[in-house]
Parts: C-alpha cells; sequence; structure tokens
C-alpha cells in the first residue's frame, strides 16, 4: 500500500507546475477559437438559412398581394405590397425598417413599370424580363436584420450581405 | 503493475507527466473537429432543404393559379384556351429558378389539343380538369367556369450545393377559377382521379 508519504511525493510542486499551466493555456488560447467560430458558424448558418425562408414567404405575400389589386402601375402598388410584406417581416421579428429591406414591384399588367422602396440593396439585371399580365415582387434584406453577426470578431462579417428572394404571379385581380 | 510509477523520483515525474497533459486540448479539437464539421454542414443543408421546398411550392402554387385563372376567364372552353392556360402555368414556372439556378422551364405543359382538357398524359405536371366537392377530375370537362380547376405537381432532383448529392423535392397545388369574385384561389383536393 502507498504511503501518504509517497503520494504526497507524486504531487507536483507548484513552482514546477507553472510552466505546465502556461503550455495548457497557451494551447487553449490556439485551439479555442477554432472552436468557437466553427459554433458561432454553425449558429450563423442555421439562423440565416431561416430567416432567409422568412424572407421568400414575405415575397410571395407581397406578389400574391400585388396579383389581386387592381390593375395599376408599380408605383400604385407598391404602399400595399410593402404594408403586405412588412406585415409578415415583423410577424417572423424581422426589422422592417426601410434602412434594412428593400421591396420592389415590377409590373406588366398595367403598362410596363418598375417601383422600388427602402434601401438600394438589390438591383436586378433582368428588370421587366417577365411575362405578359404578370407582377413580380422581389424582397431584399440586409443580413445583419436577419441575423446577429456572431463572426464579426473573427473576421467573417455578415455587415455588406443580404438575402433576397423574387416572386412572380400572373395577375389574378379583376378584370377590366 | 502501474503502480511502480510511484517508485520515480518526484522531479521526474513532473516532466514526465507534462507531455501527456500538453496536447489534451489539441486532442480534443481534432475529436470534436469532425463532428461540429457534421454539424455545420446538416444545419445548411436542412436549412437548403427547407428553402428549395417553400421556393418550389411557391412556384407551382403560382402556376396552378395562372393555369386557373386564363381558363376561367377565358370564356368558351375550347383546345386553344385550354392550351393558353397550360402554357401560362408553365411560364410561370419557368420564371422561378428554384435553388439559385435549377430552372423548371424543362417541365412539360403535358399539352394535347385532342385529349380531354387538353391532358395529354395523366398523371402529368400540369393538368386541367373539373373541381367540383373537393374531387379533381382531369378527365371530366367542367360543366362550368367555376368546375374549372388546374393541378400542378412537380417532382425535382437537385443537387446539394454541398456536396451531399441530389434530393428529390415534390409540390402540388390545385386552384380553381371562382367567378364570384373573379379570381383563382387554391384549394385543397381530397380526391383526384384521371378520369
Amino acid at each position: 500500500m502507498t504511503s501518504i508519504k509517497k503520494k504526497a511525493a507524486l504531487i507536483p510542486t507548484h513552482r514546477a507546475m507553472a510552466p505546465r499551466r502556461a503550455v495548457v493555456s497557451l494551447e487553449l488560447l490556439v485551439v479555442m477559437p477554432i472552436g468557437l467560430i466553427l459554433l458561432l458558424s454553425i449558429a450563423l448558418m442555421g439562423s440565416l438559412l431561416s430567416h432567409s425562408n422568412r424572407v421568400l414567404q414575405a415575397a410571395d405575400v407581397g406578389a400574391q398581394r400585388a396579383s389581386i389589386a387592381p390593375r395599376a402601375v408599380a408605383l400604385v402598388l407598391i404602399p400595399d405590397v410593402v404594408s403586405a410584406v412588412d406585415q409578415h417581416l415583423a410577424a417572423a421579428g424581422i426589422s422592417t425598417d426601410s434602412s434594412n429591406r428593400q421591396v420592389i414591384v415590377e409590373e406588366r399588367v398595367q403598362s410596363s413599370t418598375v417601383a422600388s422602396s427602402g434601401v438600394n440593396l438589390y438591383s436586378p439585371s433582368d428588370t421587366l424580363n417577365i411575362p405578359t399580365n404578370s407582377v413580380r415582387v422581389t424582397v431584399a434584406i440586409k443580413a445583419t436584420a436577419l441575423t446577429s453577426d456572431l463572426l464579426a470578431n473573427y473576421g467573417f462579417s455578415i455587415a455588406n450581405g443580404y438575402a433576397f428572394h423574387r416572386v412572380l404571379r400572373l395577375h389574378n385581380g379583376p378584370t377590366l | 503493475m502501474r503502480r511502480d510509477n510511484h517508485k520515480v523520483h518526484p522531479r521526474r515525474r513532473q516532466w514526465s507527466i507534462q507531455p501527456a497533459r500538453s496536447g489534451v486540448a489539441t486532442v480534443w479539437l481534432i475529436v470534436s473537429f469532425p463532428a461540429m464539421l457534421a454539424a455545420l454542414h446538416l444545419v445548411l443543408e436542412v436549412g437548403w432543404m427547407h428553402r428549395t421546398r417553400s421556393e418550389l411550392q411557391i412556384a407551382v402554387n403560382g402556376a396552378a393559379l395562372a393555369g386557373a385563372r386564363v381558363w376561367g376567364t377565358g370564356g368558351t372552353n375550347n383546345a386553344t384556351l385550354r392550351s393558353l392556360a397550360k402554357s401560362a402555368s408553365s411560364e410561370i414556372l419557368a420564371s422561378h429558378p428554384i435553388s439559385g439556378d435549377t430552372p423548371l422551364s424543362a417541365v412539360s405543359a403535358n399539352d394535347n389539343p385532342a385529349s380531354t382538357n387538353n391532358n395529354e398524359a395523366c398523371p402529368g405536371s400540369i393538368l386541367l380538369g373539373s373541381f367540383t366537392a373537393a374531387v379533381f377530375s382531369a378527365g371530366i370537362p367542367p360543366d362550368s367556369a367555376d368546375e374549372r380547376a388546374c393541378r400542378v405537381s412537380i417532382t425535382i432532383d437537385v443537387d446539394s450545393p454541398f456536396g451531399l448529392g441530389s434530393r428529390t423535392f415534390v409540390a402540388t397545388a390545385t386552384a380553381a377559377w371562382d367567378s364570384a369574385n373573379v379570381k383563382a384561389h387554391l384549394v385543397t383536393v381530397e380526391t383526384f382521379t384521371c378520369l
């Protein structure tokens, strides 16, 4: 049986533990950020994708509203569409501040017109390239309005990113 | 037995323990890295699948509404009108790229003017038929404009952007014409028949 004296001898002295602690701390300091970045990436991506789906649903709601409205130019349609989109985004807990989101309405129902509301995030290259008698609603939201910029401190900021979705609907409103 | 180690001089013992403990954090990282990477992959894949399914459903809803709208407002039910309805439906599908760049333009309009309700094949991607009491019948010509309905059913394979192979997505929607409210609306089909 090991005596108490022998057991005590096994415990490293305080002085001898100091360099070991330093090595372990240094190692942890190097390794921790990698693990943390991975964990934060999981949270960030999950949140972004989930909220991106909400943006898609908001664009669908906007397109539905624009499609059932009486025939009108985009400028007339846009307040109603923005209201429907904002209502949907707010219900999903997404900021509807006009500095964070953009709503674009394109119509080829009344005449070929485009109207945009909010900050300029997305400039479609195929504007009005839609079938006759249809409307298209695009909703773009700044990524920072969708989720926290969790990786900004590690050099992977989403501050300049945005999510956008476009939904096209045939006009389904009152006939002439 | 390991108890022999106890005979080692305390000073030597300190230095023999150190190499075993100094790599603990690295070992943990090496062990947990694949698990965390797999979790990240899973989150991305599930999120992408959820979004792609929504994109497809929205496109299919729009296509069904377009088909029902054109058929419903077109007046006399003839083959030309039905072709127009199917073409409007496929046009809406083609305007909705799925998962960024997978187009639905290859979806067949399933149009044959010689067949009942212009349905070339049943089941098919775009079907016109009669809708009454939650029953959609692709093989029965509708008696009135209010019975005119369009059913769109799409099955597509989309490659995962995260390298996890191809996934199959299915979406179906049926819309019927409502002359009282002058608009097409989505309906729930309890029974679908090709007859």
